[in-house]
């Protein structure tokens, strides 16, 4: 019977492999290291050189290594000083005079960060016309006065410069790192941030440690391990077994799981990026404004909100309390299909109309469109919803060509960079005017020029009151950040802006 | 044989060729712009129009065709432009994570194949046989994906026997093998199953020779009989099968590497798609081509060998 000894010397074979793993394991599980933070990473990085940075995945690390001249304070609209100590705004606003605080390092031995590497880093996005040089619109020259202090110089004032600043393009590189490294600078990132670069393998971790020399508070962990976990159950999954310490999912199913788990803490912090209907202002049959306040009152917010849970907080406004001048004194439009019926009636479509509308499949679209798919159906116009791959909609939606579709855009919490993208006739399609909206233009130059704040705060308020008479658009409401995590890890400030903050992060003993 | 070898080797070029040429019009027909997808959704038409001209998309596609050819045929795979990194590198660093997982599942797949198949057949119509049965067709009836999913909740979760995420690469040896059994198990499974139907059937049918009967008769026990005679020609349809399985494996690390968190050619497949880095894809598709067209050349070679009535002129 000699077949049976093979078949049993396999089997004795696996067993012992088994166990023997199983119990290695078992002293693996068990350790947790103090010094290390483990954080879910959505898809792979593809740059961390941050005048090309522009999905969330190359964010969450880019935050981390960089610093910026003034930042935000975390989750409000609110610049504080960072690198610069303090700055001078001439009366025209034109000029900017940023003094850099002394002693700033950049990592791996790039010596003192300077005037010099400011002037570079904005030169470069601009003239190296990088993602980010569309920000940067609005500056004329950039000039060295000494070590320590840097001009920049604008064409026009822009009342959200400082907001820009604190965004992508004001990451400030090394100019020594980028001119010995070249086009290796991407993947070996050297900045002035909380944390610098250890090592990114390929499709798995990008791993970062802390800064000895870093001019803020020194974080309290010392090593961060992005670690790439594409699927949401996966990552629900791993957040379980320990594998991850902290997460930011995007399914309502797996914050459900967590939510009354005492093992775990669940953050939900509204964003700054917005979700919302778009009607083509310039054609049938939105180009009647009765029909588009018909189609803002026929949206039932309540069902949205109970449909998509904790992942969007739904809304009737453009803009939340956290932006720069906002007010709630806007119209409001209540679910009213009474309403709405009888708005259609007058403009001339007692019998409603035929609509298509296209939409792209990024969540959350597909579970809300089905909803206002019917509430548009209950006040008279057969809507049918058909959906595109978001690439193949982002291709699709510059034609132009339709009566109704959506968008998500995601804005740091100035209003000027949703309206100058989403609401000036020079951005028309392929921009990012979708509606054909054409009536704050002077408005939009107004405020982002005047250099007095109240009064600036007062016509982004007019601004706001006039989209809201109008409704060229139909807000849906805000994409939250949701981020579940071990009970004992503390600090978690949610980033607004697509960002990840490791620094404020401690472990509870 | 030489000779068909190396008429199989001109052949080869011609059908990586053919494929690009398929691939390379159907990744232009998928809608959406690769510079807007690069460009992200502040881009100016300017920006995306230069772009354009820049990747050469501005051309038509049969000179766009011509040139990367051209390229091709010198090793370069052209540039990736969502990480503007030569695409022959990209690959490289992804490959061998992919490529251990495979051959992992391979392993997995022939090993409990063959020997279940051959347990089988030799103990046909018994409860062992009935028993194999069962399991091999559940196990090809259910999908990679789930089976990974089953295999995270099962042994990750509940047992905590196995990590869940990653390839433990950067660690030592045996990091890498705790974070390969999950996955390769779950891959190799349900080819392990059709590994295994496969044998049976083919064995059973060698058993049922005049040979084996001769065999018999001369007295040879029963292991002689089976090993010596009935499965050396048993063996023609199991490597046929093995050769399609690498193939499938190959393509099943896709969802697999997705799943399991693993770093690898099938999530930067997915990842091409997704932002139309088409230089990539191509890439992908060449690499992917060339391994399976291998493949099936080592499979016909490898018939010669098994059977020496098999000649090929």
């Amino acid at each position: 019977m000699r077949k049976w000894h093979y078949l049993r010397g396999v089997s004795c074979l696996v067993m012992v492999l088994v166990f023997s793993l199983v119990l290695m394991n078992a002293a693996t599980f068990a350790a947790r290291d103090p010094s290390t933070i483990v954080v879910r990473l959505m898809g792979d990085i593809s740059t961390l050189d941050p005048g090309n940075v522009k999905n969330v995945n190359d964010m969450f690390i880019a935050t981390n290594i960089y610093a910026s001249l003034v930042r935000y304070i975390p989750g409000t609209s609110e610049i504080e000083p960072d690198l610069a100590s303090s700055w001078e705004i001439s009366d025209d606003g034109l000029e900017f005079l940023f003094h850099l605080r002394e002693g700033l390092q950049f990592h791996k031995g790039y010596g003192p960060v300077t005037a010099d590497d400011v002037k570079f880093t904005l030169d470069r996005i601009v003239e190296g016309k990088m993602v980010q040089a569309s920000y940067l619109t609005a500056v004329d020259s950039v000039e060295v006065i000494d070590d320590l202090t840097v001009m920049i110089r604008l064409t026009s004032f822009d009342s959200a410069f400082l907001s820009k600043l604190a965004y992508r393009p004001g990451f400030i590189v090394s100019r020594k790192a980028v001119e010995e490294l070249g086009d290796d600078f991407s993947l070996n990132p050297v900045g002035c941030g909380a944390y610098e670069f250890v090592s990114w393998l390929p499709g798995e971790t990008v791993t970062l440690k802390a800064f000895a020399q870093y001019h803020d508070v020194q974080p309290a962990i010392q090593n961060v391990i992005f670690r790439v976990v594409t699927d949401e159950t996966a990552a629900a999954f791993a957040i379980e077994t320990g594998e991850l310490d902290i997460a930011v999912v995007r399914s309502q199913e797996t914050i459900d799981r967590f939510k009354n788990d005492p093992a775990f803490n669940v953050d939900v912090t509204p964003g700054t990026s917005i979700r919302m209907l778009v009607m083509n202002t310039s054609r049938k049959p939105f180009d009647d404004v009765r029909v588009r306040r018909a189609v803002a009152h026929a949206i039932d917010r309540d069902t949205l909100q109970a449909i998509l849970g904790d992942t969007v907080v739904v809304t009737d406004q453009l803009f939340t309390p956290a932006f720069f001048g906002y007010t709630p004194d806007v119209m409001i439009y209540d679910y009213d299909p009474a309403e709405a019926r009888s708005l259609l009636k007058e403009a001339g479509y007692p019998d409603g109309f035929d609509l298509q509308i296209t939409s792209t499949q990024l969540a959350p679209w597909p579970d809300l469109m089905p909803v206002v798919e019917q509430n548009l159906k209950d006040i008279g116009i057969k809507a049918t919803v058909n959906y595109l791959e978001h690439a193949a909609y982002n291709s699709w939606r510059r034609d132009g060509d339709y009566a109704m579709t959506v968008m998500p855009l995601g804005r740091p919490p100035h209003p000027d960079f949703l309206l100058a993208y989403s609401f000036v006739i020079s951005q028309y399609p392929p921009g990012g005017n979708l509606s054909y909206y054409d009536k704050i233009d002077s408005l939009v130059e107004a405020a982002r020029a005047e250099t007095y704040e109240d009064l600036s705060r007062e016509l982004y308020q007019v601004i706001q009151k006039k989209l809201s008479y109008d409704v060229p658009v139909v807000p849906i409401g805000y994409q939250a950040v949701v981020a579940v995590m071990q009970s004992d890890v503390k600090g978690y400030l949610p980033g607004i802006l697509n960002g990840f903050w490791a620094r404020y992060l401690y472990y509870e003993d | 044989m030489l000779t068909y070898l190396a008429r199989r080797l001109v052949l080869a070029p011609i059908t990586i060729i053919g494929l690009i040429a398929v691939v390379f019009v159907l990744v232009r027909l998928m809608p959406g712009d690769p510079a807007v997808t690069m460009l992200g959704d502040y881009a100016t038409e300017e920006r995306v129009t230069a772009l354009r001209v820049e990747m050469g998309l501005d051309k038509p596609w049969y000179v766009q065709f011509i040139v990367y050819i051209g390229k091709l045929v010198r090793g370069d795979f052209g540039e990736s432009m969502r990480m503007q990194k030569d695409v022959s590198w990209l690959i490289a660093s992804f490959f061998p994570p992919t490529l251990l997982l495979a051959t992992s599942a391979m392993a997995i797949a022939v090993l409990f194949g063959v020997t279940s198949g051959i347990f089988a057949a030799f103990f046909h119509n018994t409860k062992l046989d009935y028993g194999t049965s069962i399991l091999a067709v559940t196990a090809y009836s259910a999908p990679a994906f789930w089976l990974g999913l089953m295999a995270l909740f099962v042994f990750g979760i509940r047992l905590r026997w196995f990590p869940i995420t990653g390839s433990g690469s950067g660690g030592s040896p045996l990091d890498v093998l705790r974070h390969l059994i999950l996955p390769a198990g779950a891959l190799g499974l349900r080819q392990a199953a059709l590994i295994s139907r496969m044998t049976r059937t083919s064995v059973l049918q060698t058993l049922q020779e005049d040979y084996v009967r001769t065999a018999r008769a001369k007295g040879l026990d029963n292991t002689r009989v089976l090993v010596k005679h009935a499965l050396r020609n048993a063996l023609i349809p199991i490597v046929t099968i093995m050769g399609l399985t690498l193939g499938v494996l190959l393509g099943g690390t896709v969802v697999t590497e997705v799943v399991f968190s693993r770093p690898g050619l099938g999530k930067l497949l997915v990842t091409s798609v997704t932002t139309r880095d088409f230089q990539t894809l191509q890439g992908l598709v060449v690499v992917w081509g060339s391994i399976v067209i291998a493949i099936n050349l080592a499979i016909d070679m490898v018939y010669s060998l098994i059977d020496p009535r098999i000649r090929y002129q």
